[in-house]
């Protein structure tokens, strides 16, 4: 029978490293797909997962099992992706190019498409990442991890009817922020 | 819009995922009447779309994890090394250290200097003479230099280092002295992967004393190296010491259209304890064609003691020196770009 998160995250507090990296590897995909809502691109994501796994492992000691590891994992994939993003602001206003890495995509019915289907997705994310951050949150939660109500509201702290409207308010404000941003295009 | 208001519950709970098949298809219904609510459930399909074309970068992520393991590895072989008193201590049998008298602490350091230096003896014993034939782990090193991507980080060698020295040879040739898993002299021309190797390792804060770190930066100059670079953006945000950020920034700064070290020079001004790396980052930027009132702000919130030497570089380097009359955040970019 497979080690439970609790055992491996023991182990690894005890010094087994190959306990930590397969830790890793079960929830390297999750919290990938969570950084990326968050950052938008491949290397954003990427940073943001080395950030969080780092971080965890050196607040392994304090994962006393109450919560699901894999709920802490994510709180603190969260945590890096504002980070993240705060480091990204800053970067754009002192007039740095933000580069968005180039994505790999599912292949389309043909370039065209698959072009036009890029440049949805992206302004989608691009917006995500301009609304309220826990609003922005609450939906990277629901849509790239596929979370349910209440463990949205368990890794933001706060209670279901609140997590359930951040939901439904964070899609009003993506729209409004995607109709802004088709204005503003040239 | 009003009447809209219980489809809008509907809505909250289908993206929730609580709405039933019934409720579903009732809304849909509603949909093709209702731009507002329609454009709602459009946006929900488009996010579940993006979230379902996200397919984890299954080659990003065993680097990530091999990145971590090495730095998770190098803190705790650091741990170790900084718990080795107490361990002792624990071994003797003695109490807790506050407990300790003097007589047996006495004894205990003894026994400690007596164990550092049979170590320090027993690595010098297999130095080898400078000139000898590389061993098995020289191959090693130089096979993981070889193999190494340009753009991987520094701490992600499959070798910690540690005593390095950087010694200029004849013939312009680089005489490398660092500890892996054993000591190695190696003598390799400027443009030998390894030296970059070596360089980029004992750039890292904390794998060699100052004095190699200082002369890492001075020799990393002459080394156009991705990974030589990358370590001196790592040494000028981490490095303890001020005379070691300082050298990489003005290493750095010789290049002035790159945008990794446009940030670094950008995030020295803003947060960087020594007054004269913050001045070397002002003449960087200024000279970079920054815009003066993006500098100001920046000098503006510098603390007050640091804040008068910084204004009067800024005024002195933007007002008839290089960077006169600033370019403004586009032209800035546009230099930038090929």
């Amino acid at each position: 029978m497979p080690a439970t998160d609790k055992e491996l995250a023991a182990a690894a507090v005890g010094g087994k490293l190959a306990a930590y990296d397969s830790l890793m590897q079960r929830y390297e995909g999750l919290a990938y797909k969570l950084a990326f809502g968050l950052a938008g691109n491949r290397d954003g994501a990427l940073d943001i997962v080395q950030a969080a796994f780092l971080q965890a492992y050196r607040n392994l000691a304090r994962f006393r099992g109450e919560s699901a590891w894999k709920t802490w994992l994510l709180r603190i994939v969260l945590n890096e992706g504002r980070d993240w993003r705060r480091a990204q602001r800053r970067r754009h206003e002192r007039h740095l190019p933000l580069e968005l890495a180039a994505e790999p995509e599912a292949p389309g019915p043909g370039p065209e498409e698959t072009v036009l289907r890029r440049e949805k997705r992206d302004r989608l994310l691009r917006s995500l990442r301009g609304i309220n951050r826990r609003h922005s949150l609450a939906l990277a939660l629901r849509y790239f991890e596929g979370l349910r109500v209440p463990e949205i509201a368990e890794i933001l702290g706060c209670n279901e009817t609140t997590a359930r409207n951040m939901l439904f308010r964070g899609l009003r404000r993506l729209r409004a922020e995607l109709a802004e941003k088709v204005e503003a295009a040239p | 819009m009003k009447d809209c208001d219980r489809w809008h519950q509907s809505i909250a709970r289908r993206l929730a995922g609580e709405a039933g098949a019934a409720e579903l298809a009732s809304l849909a219904e509603h949909c093709l009447s209702c731009p507002d609510c329609r454009s709602l459930c459009a946006i929900d399909e488009d996010l579940r779309g993006a979230s379902a074309a996200v397919q984890p970068d299954a080659a990003g992520l065993a680097e990530v994890r091999r990145a971590v393991m090495r730095q998770a590895r190098s803190e705790a072989q650091r741990d170790a090394g900084a718990a080795w008193l107490p361990r002792l201590l624990s071994s003797a049998g003695s109490a807790p250290p506050r407990a300790i008298s003097p007589r047996a602490l006495a004894a205990v350091i003894t026994a400690a200097a007596a164990l550092v230096a049979a170590g320090f003896l027993l690595g010098r014993g297999g130095v080898q003479p400078p000139g000898a034939a590389p061993d098995a782990v020289a191959r090693e090193v130089g096979r993981a230099a070889l193999a190494g991507d340009a753009r991987r980080d520094p701490l992600d060698s499959p070798f910690i280092y540690s005593n390095v020295r950087l010694e200029d040879g004849t013939g312009g040739r680089l005489h490398l002295g660092f500890d892996v898993s054993a000591h190695l002299e190696l003598d390799r021309s400027a443009g030998d992967p390894v030296v970059a190797e070596v360089v980029a390792q004992a750039l890292l804060a904390g794998t060699s004393p100052v004095g190699s770190r200082l002369k890492a930066v001075a020799v990393a100059a002459r080394l156009p190296d991705p990974r030589v670079r990358g370590a001196l953006l790592r040494a000028l945000r981490d490095d303890p010491s001020p005379a070691v950020r300082l050298g990489a920034l003005a290493v750095l700064a010789r290049d002035r259209g790159d945008p990794a070290v446009a940030a670094a020079a950008f995030r020295a001004l803003a947060g960087e304890p020594s007054v004269e790396v913050r001045l070397l980052a002002i003449d960087y930027l200024a000279g970079s064609g920054v815009e003066r009132e993006t500098l100001r702000q920046a000098v503006d919130s510098a603390a007050g003691a640091m804040r008068g030497a910084l204004q009067a570089r800024l005024l002195a380097r933007t007002s008839g020196g290089f960077g006169a009359g600033g370019q403004s955040g586009a032209a800035f970019e546009r230099r930038r770009q090929p």
